[in-house]
């Protein structure tokens, strides 16, 4: 099972909130980020930063040119976290966790992201489409 | 203290990045558009990802 983790900017911490839009409805939102966490490792706590990602020219890939090249720890900080657990026989998530995340600028380094790997199936059918 | 890894796959569509995440036990930081028109999503996974063995995989079908 998983759970599904909503990273929210808390109460007062957006200063541009203006700009913060979702771009197929251009609804104002405070949701910073979402994980889907297949694993069965604790939910984040406070301290916890969210990665933020990067496309730095000289690094696209020409094959995935729209994805990110480069990220580094974040400037959001996890705050305080709640975690619903579904009262349902059956759901798609273990629970749903909201982590609330303060604005905390750090100075950290951009990292190269590894290669995008690709399995042997899709390998075979881009291969096919393309030829 | 050692920055966490990152590892990345490419997938067809955004769904199939939360499949991966809930089949294999991962955890799925982010999904990303890539301009590729057949590969068009990529699932960006906290920590070292790899697909188990596919001649394994297959045997247990």
């Amino acid at each position: 099972m998983t759970k599904y983790i909503i990273f929210k900017a808390d109460k007062g911490q957006l200063e541009n909130w203006e700009k913060m839009l979702l771009a197929h409805s251009g609804a104002c939102t405070n949701i910073l980020a979402e994980h889907y966490d297949g694993s069965k490792k604790p939910m984040p706590q406070p301290g916890y930063r969210l990665k933020e990602f990067h496309r730095v020219e000289e690094y696209i890939d020409p094959r995935f040119p729209g994805a990110s090249t480069h990220c580094r720890t974040g400037d959001w900080e996890v705050t305080r976290v709640e975690e619903y657990i579904p009262d349902l026989p059956i759901s798609d998530f273990e629970s749903v966790v909201i982590c609330y995340c303060q604005y905390a600028p750090i100075d950290s380094p951009l990292r190269e992201l590894p290669r995008i790997q690709v399995n042997q199936e899709l390998r075979k059918a881009e291969v096919v489409q393309l030829s | 203290m050692s920055e966490p890894k990152e590892s990345r796959h490419a997938a067809t569509d955004r769904d199939k990045c939360q499949e991966m995440a809930d089949k294999y036990g991962w955890e799925l930081l982010r999904v990303e558009p890539t301009d590729n028109d057949i590969l068009q999503v990529d699932c960006v996974f906290e920590g070292e990802t790899q697909f188990p063995n596919y001649h394994e995989e297959s045997e247990d079908d």
